[in-house]
């Protein structure tokens, strides 16, 4: 890995932290509408609205697990040498 | 056990466009359709992350779930229409709700094979067809394998009784109908549903015109305005607006078969056009408009082709239907507020029509809707203004008749000439109740525009309750001239309003006028009507002339009518608290006429009271004296018509 690379990963890592909120929330809103009970309701529903729930759990976990290997190949990588 | 769920189309839509958004943003990190994602930038820099193997999890669920909700929204819409006013649908959760979209579209075309290779209609096939009817993915296609000419055959086959579809023809040429509209509900249709354009163009077959528009008349296309605006224009609205629409060649002039159709509709294409745009009043204002040839000329051709002996009578009476949808006359009573679109329709079918001394009597219950509906018009255009040729004017849109009398409370949109209020409203007098909807609209239009009259008269001391009274003068005359020269049964139509009135004196307390009546009474209180009475040997008009003299009845009314809106009262007294008890009811209101003019003794009182109130006698009788000016004008410009 070289100097470029850890520019390259920094970059990366400013980018994908502007969204990786959005991907945190991105099924809020369609938890958000199926709690509401004016789109959707009955057994198949609720058990539709358990299944988003569960996923979204899933969803936080994913971005974090990005999130954190992406910090952590940006701390692994040599620091950049300054130019004499 | 079936289960339930209660969905609803909007919240349906707002949820599949959330789990839409939903899905791109985890396509940003994965990458599954674009190019560019983090998952593939990462890559580039060597960082791996098992986050990505979660991600797909969620990604693998939200398409199964966007798969799920966009079905059960297909079938909403499509159930829709089947419980209106209800915020939610119910939807049975079964293995038809839950089946795959790409099964379910495979059903649907293996069932349009099984019609082609069949190529007859059978109950079995109908009762499959029916099971999948409200199903938006199998009945695109179906449809689509199916294609627009088989379609439209298909159908065709149902209204020809040769075709030995049997008594069930009816029933499954709904079903066609509302599969198509199903069918045109699906968000995602597939190859070969964009053909149905084709029912927009021109076509010399009848039985495929007849069978496009057919099927247009049991689903639900609210939601397909373009698709049916093309249909009923290409297939036969623009041959009925081209030159040769009389020919017998034209598409529109043509016919299913020669006789009846074995479903119920007319086997005429131009009436099954007309009868699609009475379903969608909307579409219908837009068509109509937006034809090359005014609906002028069009009822002038409708006309012509219904004709005397009547020829095309289901041309006529779709035409009345489509019209009375496009000018806004539909509702009971007949709607008064209009777009200025509507109105300008009204304009071209009312002064086409009384172009006509006789209309097709299919069409009258249409006119006399038309004229409910446009009261505030007929009555203005009664007005006969006092110039050398009184009355003698046309018929405009913008144009207001010199002299047109200011703060009337009308708000007429188009001015007529009182010729064609005259020949408009004598065009549908035939059965009374046709004439009923237009009597009850004009009394009620009296009534209210008196009480605003004499409202805005006590304000400024104006002399709107003159002019008012004038107005409807000339209007009653119009209307019930012309229901002499034109009805049949018009002396019936006098007893048994002179009947309604003599229960008064006969039965008295308790007797309610019927609606309508009322108007006609107000028109009996000029030229000594009443007074003729007498002299005839008719029961019911003895009876009342007997008990009164002519112009009472009215003259009670217009009382009664002012006394209700405050004239004679102060802020310190009310008009009634001079009256003599014994007219006065629990409230210290007036008794009704029925009361009143029941009663010999009461009867006197009333007047004695009310010849001892100047502000009520003068405004009573300036306001009948009004009433009787406007009936000499009428009277006048029929003289010379």
């Amino acid at each position: 890995m070289n100097d470029t690379t850890r520019a390259d990963l920094e970059r990366l890592q400013i980018q994908v932290g502007r969204i990786i909120g959005d991907l945190k929330a991105a099924l809020d809103a369609p938890l958000a509408i199926m709690a509401s009970g004016e789109a959707w309701t009955g057994t198949r529903a609720d058990g539709f609205g358990t299944s988003l729930d569960i996923h979204k759990g899933i969803l936080q976990k994913a971005a974090d697990t990005i999130d954190g290997d992406l910090d952590a190949a940006v701390a692994a990588a040599p620091a950049e040498e300054v130019p004499a | 056990m079936t289960t339930f769920s209660s969905v609803s189309v909007t919240g349906l839509e707002d949820l599949v466009a959330k789990l839409q958004i939903t899905r791109r943003e985890l396509d940003d990190f994965l990458g599954y359709t674009t190019e560019r994602s983090v998952r593939a930038d990462m890559n580039r820099l060597d960082v791996t992350s098992t986050g990505f193997d979660d991600l797909a999890v969620v990604h693998e669920w939200v398409e199964s779930a966007l798969q799920q909700t966009q079905r059960r929204l297909g079938l909403a819409r499509a159930l829709e229409h089947q419980q209106p006013n209800s915020p939610m649908v119910q939807l049975a959760e079964n293995e038809v709700t839950d089946l795959d979209p790409g099964l379910a579209e495979q059903q649907g075309r293996e069932l349009a094979t099984k019609f082609e290779e069949s190529g007859e209609v059978d109950a079995e096939l109908m009762e499959e067809f029916e099971q999948l009817a409200y199903d938006p993915d199998a009945m695109a296609a179906f449809y689509a394998e199916l294609g627009p000419e088989m379609a439209a055959r298909l159908a065709a086959s149902m209204g020809m009784p040769e075709s030995g579809v049997g008594e069930n023809a009816q029933h499954y040429l709904e079903l066609l109908s509302i599969g198509l509209g199903t069918a045109m509900m699906d968000d995602t249709p597939p190859e070969g549903m964009s053909d149905f354009s084709e029912f927009g163009l021109a076509t010399d077959d009848p039985q495929v015109a007849w069978g496009r528009l057919a099927l247009l008349q049991y689903g639900d296309f609210s939601d397909q305005q373009a698709f049916v605006e093309q249909t009923v224009n290409g297939t036969a609205l623009d041959a009925f607006a081209d030159k040769d629409w009389a020919d017998p060649s034209n598409i529109s002039t043509k016919t299913l078969g020669s006789g009846d159709t074995a479903v119920g509709l007319t086997e005429d294409i131009g009436a099954l056009a007309f009868d699609t745009l009475a379903r969608y009043p909307e579409l219908a204002t837009k068509v109509l408009s937006e034809q090359d040839i005014s609906v002028k000329e069009m009822t002038h051709r409708v006309y012509a082709a219904a004709g005397d002996p009547a020829q095309r009578a289901d041309l006529a009476d779709s035409f009345g239907l489509a019209i009375e949808a496009a000018t806004g006359s539909q509702g009971d009573p007949p709607n008064t507020e209009h777009t200025p679109e509507q109105a300008a329709l009204a304009f071209e079918f009312i002064t086409g029509s009384a172009d006509h001394e006789q209309i097709p009597p299919v069409i009258k219950d249409t006119t006399a809707r038309v004229a409910a509906a446009y009261v505030d018009e007929m009555v203005s255009g009664s007005f006969i203004d006092g110039g050398e040729m009184s009355g003698d004017r046309g018929s405009s849109m913008t144009g207001i008749p010199e002299d047109f009398p200011q703060g009337t409370g009308l708000s007429p949109d188009f001015y007529l000439s009182p010729r064609a209020v005259h020949r408009f409203l004598g065009g549908f007098q035939d059965q009374i109740e046709y004439s009923a909807p237009f009597e009850v609209a004009v009394e009620s239009l009296y009534n209210s525009s008196l009480a605003d009259a004499i409202a805005a008269d006590q304000a400024d001391g104006g002399d709107r309750v003159n002019d008012v009274m004038s107005l409807f003068g000339a209007a009653a005359t119009l209307y019930f001239e012309g229901q002499r020269e034109h009805a049949a049964d018009f002396d019936a139509r006098e007893e048994a309003r002179k009947g309604a009135v003599a229960k008064i004196f006969t039965e008295g307390a308790g007797v309610v006028l019927p609606p309508g009546v009322g108007f006609w009474l107000l028109h009996q209180g000029v030229g000594g009507k009443l007074d003729e009475w007498a002299k005839s040997t008719n029961t019911e008009g003895a009876v009342i002339a007997e008990s009164t003299d002519a112009a009472q009845l009215r003259w009670y009314m217009t009382v009664h009518a002012m006394i209700g809106n405050g004239v004679g009262s102060t802020p310190e007294a009310h008009v009634m608290d001079s009256a003599p008890a014994s007219i006065k009811g629990p409230y210290g209101e007036l008794l009704p006429m029925d009361q009143i003019y029941g009663d010999p003794e009461l009867r006197r009182q009333f007047m004695d009271w009310v010849q001892s109130v100047p502000a009520l006698d003068d405004m009573s009788d300036a306001g009948t004296d009004a009433w009787d000016s406007g009936w000499q004008g009428a009277q006048t410009f029929l003289g010379r018509t």
